[in-house]
């Protein structure tokens, strides 16, 4: 099947007879992205398939709107990030869960995950990446394993370059002393 | 660190540098980790498709919210006692208020009535029945009561001045 460009897609939007048909593929073109995106965040695969559904329909809720400024694909990372940290900000207010317990939860949902295809090691890392806070733990994600630019992560997060850069300095030195610890 | 040493050290800090500043760290097979359920990708598209057309509100992440819960109850709690308090307490309270306000509302009234208006207000009727009921309890009667005084020679006008 061709794979249309962001721009192809976007022109096919805007026209109300091909509406659907841009949607659909735009689902299926960055379906997987998104979900591993979200999915390293939340851990557990359903609060991700609604956080994920969740994103699908603001996207066309909010499609047409979109002035392109940034990059389509950046655009919808941010709403997937905003949607991510306010699921988790919800789950922890609601519960009256402190941070730490959060991410112990997370950690321990990890482990009974059947869908988690890590090794021992894997599952060390993991659970040190979890040991981050929140918005350290998606600048180390962006980086180490979808190789975000910083330029773009700046635009999906709204943080500066240089304080990205420091960011993921500081989450790759703590995750090497957990895992050298542990 | 030197600030100026930090800073180069990050402009540079790539995946590249990962083995000097991280090497337990570099070691680790970079893979994907996290999969979905068998046809998951499959189906999604399908899904938001049915789920925009239907015009299906955005899921909402529902979990009971306790704060909300919490502060509900204190609140209906804080009602209740209030008004079993006040329904309670009202007999007590507000009796000796009537009770006096009725007293002094008495007082208050009658000493303003003049007592000739008063007795313009009594019918006859009231009277008879007054002095039929005087008879009644004394077993005296008007006429023998004017036989004593004419035979005591006792003047009905000094009695009426007397009394």
């Amino acid at each position: 099947m061709e794979e249309y460009s962001d721009k192809e897609l976007l022109i096919k939007f805007r026209e109300e007879n091909t509406r659907s048909y841009a949607y659909n593929l735009l689902v299926k073109k960055y379906q997987k992205r998104l979900y591993t995106h979200i999915r390293r965040m939340l851990i557990d695969h359903d609060d991700t398939n609604d956080v994920l559904q969740n994103v699908w329909i603001k996207v066309w809720n909010n499609l047409l709107g979109f002035k392109e400024e940034s990059q389509l694909f950046t655009w919808l990372y941010r709403i997937a990030t905003n949607e991510s940290l306010s699921f988790l900000k919800k789950k922890r207010t609601r519960f009256f869960i402190p941070m730490v317990d959060v991410e112990y939860q997370l950690s321990k949902s990890l482990e009974d995950d059947n869908y988690f295809r890590g090794d021992e090691i894997q599952l060390k890392l993991q659970k040190a990446i979890l040991t981050l806070p929140e918005k350290q733990r998606l600048v180390f994600n962006m980086k180490y394993y979808e190789n975000f630019k910083y330029e773009d992560m700046s635009k999906v997060l709204g943080t500066s370059v240089g304080a990205l850069k420091a960011s993921y300095h500081i989450a790759v030195k703590k995750i090497e002393e957990f895992v050298v610890k542990n | 660190m030197h600030p100026r040493n930090m800073k180069n050290e990050l402009e540079d800090f790539e995946d590249e540098n990962l083995e000097k500043l991280a090497p337990s760290l570099s070691k680790i097979e970079k893979k994907e980790l996290f999969a979905a359920p068998e046809n998951y990708f499959e189906k999604l598209p399908g899904q938001m498709q049915d789920k925009i057309h239907a015009n299906v509100k955005a899921p909402v992440y529902w979990v009971p919210n306790y704060k909300l819960a919490f502060a509900a109850l204190s609140v209906t709690l804080i009602l209740f006692s209030g008004i079993y308090y006040f329904t309670n307490n009202t007999g007590t309270i507000a009796e000796p208020q009537t009770s006096e306000l009725i007293q002094n509302y008495d007082s208050e009234y009658l000493s303003s009535v003049d007592e000739s208006e008063l007795a313009e207000q009594l019918d006859d009727e009231v009277l008879e029945n007054t002095s039929l009921q005087i008879e009644k309890n004394n077993g005296i009667s008007n006429e023998e009561i004017e036989d004593y005084l004419l035979s005591n020679n006792i003047d009905l006008t000094t009695i009426s001045n007397e009394f």
